[in-house]
């Protein structure tokens, strides 16, 4: 009888712990699908510079201590580090490329680690697999930010170059400022020093080219490219503003046109001028820019809900300024808001998610390993990639 | 009362700031990753301090008191 019940303890253990392997297995496999099959589209929204003090600030001043931004209520959170190859401090060049390749950089490097290897994009990984790709910015649609997902080059202040490498690329849809960065140098508006006219080279190339609100609604795409100010966007009527800007490259990007197919896309939205205004320690304009970046987040994310097959993820390249509060009203009125520096912070930032396999993207982690969980979801195979 | 334009990278904070006084070679900029630190060539008073979205720079005036 011992014996007996000896061995019914034994197979009762043996079946406990087959079923907490399954369990675990099951876990793993929730977490981390092969996410082919799922995931058609991915919208990655930036806010340059935006940390939790931001949002916080945007919070409180919008609907008081119990409310809630757009981006606050996407369900899965995660916190990304954001240190540079060389710095602890990261700018947006090299926090681009680790956000874009998945590699790190110096700082004001683009697409390319330290030793001048440039290394592929989520961007361009997904185009090659045949899916449609957008940038739209609040910057110029060269500045660091848009440029680290398509461009490769030593310096970020490189921007005619960068320009040429956007159109020569062929990226779908473009939206936002720096239009002297694609006219030629006979223009009086040009800042390149040469003749080339790459509005001209894009118009020849099949891109539908817009330069104001009005001439964006009855744009159409695939092809599509929008400069609406020489330098950077004013953020202010008449310019669409980013929330418009990312409906129409939605829109654009996931029109039913046979050419090039629909196989999905990649679309990169950045609320560029977030990360100014903390330079500026403006705390005004810095509300303004996050509540306009938390409108584009949610026009991302209500096509996301309608869609069911769009991850939208909402991070920071960095955080900017320092900023926290250290009192107010539960109304958000009267807040304390301190600067502690007019640089950027050393501090990891929040990333937002929802979508088909978003738990992929909860926990601590660093900021190389965004793209990496991107490719793994649109089944990439080699990713960082060295360029041929 | 002559004056000098320092631009410093603004990914890295000041060290300095509106009314601060400076002296000849101060560093101006908490970049410990530049060849060269931006520094005063004179000595003055930090009359301004902008950011210059375009070149993601600082551009601090010096006004010289020498």
């Amino acid at each position: 009888m011992r014996k007996i019940r000896g061995a019914l303890t034994i197979i009762s253990l043996i079946l406990a712990v087959l079923t907490l392997t399954t369990i675990c297995r099951a876990e793993t496999a929730l977490n981390y699908p092969d996410g082919k099959e799922s995931i058609k589209n991915i919208i990655f929204c930036i806010g340059d510079g935006m940390g939790l003090g931001q949002t916080t600030l945007a919070r409180m001043k919008s609907a008081g201590a119990d409310g809630m931004l757009c981006i606050e209520r996407m369900p899965v959170i995660g916190l990304v580090r954001t240190h540079s190859a060389n710095a602890l401090r990261t700018d947006s060049a090299a926090a681009g490329t680790a956000l874009a390749c998945g590699v790190k950089t110096n700082n004001k490097m683009l697409g390319m680690t330290a030793d001048g290897k440039k290394y592929q994009t989520i961007l361009e990984a997904a185009k090659a697999k045949g899916m449609r790709t957008g940038l739209v910015a609040t910057s110029t649609i060269t500045h660091a930010t848009p440029a680290s997902f398509a461009a490769h080059v030593e310096s970020r202040r490189m921007e005619n170059e960068i320009a040429r490498q956007l159109i020569a690329k062929k990226i779908h849809v473009l939206l936002g400022g720096g239009r002297q960065h694609f006219l030629p140098i006979s223009d009086a508006n040009s800042k390149r020093n040469d003749n080339t006219d790459l509005i001209r080279q894009a118009k020849k190339a099949g891109y539908c080219y817009v330069q104001t609100a009005e001439e964006l609604k009855n744009a159409y795409g695939p092809y599509l490219l929008g400069l609406f100010q020489l330098g950077p966007l004013n953020t202010r009527p008449p310019e669409p503003t980013l929330a418009e800007l990312t409906q129409k490259a939605i829109e654009a990007l996931n029109s039913k046109d046979k050419k090039p197919l629909n196989k999905g896309f990649f679309l990169m939205v950045e609320g560029s001028q977030i990360d100014w205004a903390c330079h500026d320690n403006d705390v005004n304009n810095t509300l303004r820019l996050v509540l306009c970046f938390d409108k584009a987040v949610k026009s991302a994310v209500e096509f996301a809900l309608k869609d069911g097959q769009t991850l939208v993820v909402a991070t920071a390249d960095h955080e900017t300024g320092g900023l926290t509060i250290n009192d107010g009203s539960l109304k958000g009125d009267n807040l304390d808001v301190h600067w502690s520096t007019k640089g950027h912070s050393c501090l990891p930032v929040p990333l937002y998610a929802i979508g088909p396999n978003a738990d992929m993207f909860s926990g601590v982690y660093d900021n190389t390993e965004v793209p990496k969980k991107f490719a793994q979801l649109l089944g990439i195979k080699s990713f960082p990639k060295v360029m041929d | 009362m002559s004056e000098v334009v320092l631009r410093t990278d603004a990914t890295f904070g000041l060290k300095v700031k509106i009314g601060d006084e400076v002296h000849r070679g101060q560093k101006i900029s908490t970049e410990p990753t530049a060849k060269c630190p931006v520094a005063s060539p004179i000595r003055g008073v930090v009359k301004s301090v902008s950011f210059d979205p375009e070149s993601h720079e600082f551009l601090v005036v010096v006004s010289s008191t020498e």
